[in-house]
């Protein structure tokens, strides 16, 4: 069982990129109005075409639009929803034989803004990856349909590139890895140079208790705005209760229960809390980078929380370098850097 | 001819063995540091070393004149013992084991996550009721190699637990204990 865990963490770890030896198809679903105003309705499939449409164009992909989903649900004797339960999107998937599934939400703001959130689910995984822009409705809808498209294709590139912030040197950072000993040290002479203030976290003993299959449990953030996160299946959840239940029985179904609840359900609540503490304890933390480095040090990929906001601000995949520290390096420019149009 | 031949390459070949062998690990040295240490601070030191190592670590800190509390890597947590965190999730497959329970990946990753949440943020406090308790401004980390290997070390502010120095050192030919520890004081306590 373990083993088949762990195979199936390691085919999950990586972000499914797009092949240049592959043409994939990506299909669309609805933008679900999930205000009550009935006058924003004609956007639910307006923004997916729209999507699907500029990913065409810059992307060598199969695009399947809302309509044509609908026609081949139609065989199946089902049809397309305006929402779905992460877990069923691997049915839709199968049945319309499509590599991706991209749909999404959006609320009509104040002032004339949209707040638009897309999801991305890849078959065959089951992970999910949310995003969160907001532009203006009016002036800037196309922008924005460009804007959205374009963090898409920085998802699907080679990198699993995705950023929304900043963090310039001088903001307080945590770190979380799998090196310790004189890589450890380089990584942080790299942040420390740059001016960069260092928390201590994991630096405060002199070995390291994660290998690269443990730090890779945090290459899945959750958050409110921005995941990119594992999903259960519910419908497993199965706890079957009857006058036949022994005690024992019934004691290690509610423990599991309980489980669930607090490490599935609420775990969001939990691990805010938990970040909470930790950064008052080291002083205010604004950033936690978790790097996971692979056994060779000779690559790395991130995941960035702002611990303020509790929301993913930055991920990113196949990092190279020779050493820690230059891989360290290679990180800070991404970081330090100003934000492109698209990202 | 061909014995000349044989002596040339014999040389060459001598040569670059002693070449190899003088030079140090191929890892360069790094030093930051962010303010000196300086002596007559009260210091606590953890080196992953036998007893009688860390004796001759601790006395060359008391002969530069820091004030050493007497503390053990013991003290502050026992990874193996208590918080084994690849016991854990050995524990949580198994449970995954049961056929009732075959979704339950997200809920073992986040107990992970959490778990190592909870591991820091317990070291830290630990190290916070350390600094009250026995007046420790910083925490001393040194890890101290053989030649050709890279010592290093690392000083941690227990009043902001931020890391203001650090510093990877290639153990030389000459090094013994006392002066790669003489040479982490040196740069430790000046900026």
């Amino acid at each position: 069982m373990k083993r088949a865990v762990i195979a199936a963490f390691l085919a999950l770890t990586v972000l499914v990129t797009l092949r240049a030896d592959a043409v994939p198809t990506m299909a669309f679903g609805y933008l679900s109005n999930s205000s009550d105003d009935k006058n924003f309705d004609y956007l639910e499939s307006l923004f997916t075409n729209s999507f699907a449409n500029s990913l065409n164009k810059l992307f060598n992909v199969n695009v399947i639009r809302p309509g044509e989903v609908d026609t081949l649900l139609k065989k199946h004797d089902s049809s397309l929803q305006k929402k779905y339960q992460p877990f069923e999107v691997q049915d839709l998937l199968e049945k319309i034989n499509a590599d991706y599934f991209i749909n999404g939400k959006f609320a009509p703001l104040p002032d004339n803004r949209i707040k638009i959130t897309m999801s991305v689910f890849a078959r065959g995984h089951n992970s999910i990856f949310t995003f969160t822009n907001t532009g203006r409705l009016e002036t800037e809808l196309f922008k924005l349909v460009d804007r959205i498209a374009l963090v898409m294709t920085d998802f699907f590139g080679d990198e699993n590139l995705y950023r929304t912030e900043v963090i310039q040197p001088g903001k307080k950072l945590a770190i979380l890895t799998n090196i310790d000993g004189p890589d450890l040290n380089e990584l942080y002479h790299a942040f420390l140079s740059k001016g960069y203030k260092l928390a201590s976290m994991q630096g405060n003993y002199v070995k390291n208790y994660m290998d690269e299959a443990e730090i890779g449990h945090f290459k899945y953030i959750a958050a409110a705005e921005n995941q990119y996160d594992i999903f259960s299946d519910t419908r497993t959840f199965v706890f079957k209760y009857g006058t036949w239940a022994s005690d024992p029985y019934v004691e290690k179904v509610t423990y599991m229960r309980n489980m669930l609840k607090i490490y599935d359900f609420g775990y969001n609540s939990v691990r805010n809390e938990l970040l909470g503490k930790l950064s008052a304890r080291f002083g205010g933390i604004d950033n936690l980078l978790v790097i996971g480095f692979d056994s060779g040090v000779g690559s790395a990929w991130v995941r960035c929380i702002n611990v303020r906001e509790k929301d993913l601000v930055w991920m990113q995949s196949n990092i190279t370098g020779k050493s820690s520290g230059d891989i360290a390096n290679k990180i800070i420019e991404r970081m330090s850097t100003k934000l492109q149009e698209t990202q | 001819m061909s014995a000349l031949k044989s002596s040339v390459t014999l040389c060459i070949l001598i040569a670059f063995i002693i070449a190899s062998s003088i030079s140090c690990s191929s890892r360069r040295g790094l030093r930051y540091s962010l303010y000196p240490v300086p002596a007559a601070t009260p210091v606590a030191i953890i080196v992953d070393s036998p007893n009688n190592v860390k004796n001759v670590v601790l006395m060359q800190f008391l002969k530069s004149g820091y004030r050493v509390k007497a503390f053990n890597a013991s003290d502050f947590y026992t990874l193996d013992d208590v918080y084994d965190l690849k016991d854990f999730k050995r524990i949580s497959y198994y449970s995954g084991s049961d056929t009732s329970l075959i979704s339950m990946e997200k809920t073992f990753n986040n107990i992970y996550k959490l778990h190592v949440y909870n591991f820091e943020l317990n070291k830290v406090e630990t190290l916070d009721e350390i600094k009250n308790k026995y007046n420790v401004q910083y925490l001393i980390l040194l890890d101290l190699k053989d030649w050709e290997q890279v010592s290093w070390g690392r000083v941690i502010d227990l009043r902001t637990q931020d890391i203001i120095w650090v510093e990877n050192y290639p153990t030389k030919y000459g090094d013994n204990l006392e002066s790669v520890v003489n040479h982490f004081i040196t740069s430790m306590s000046k900026k």
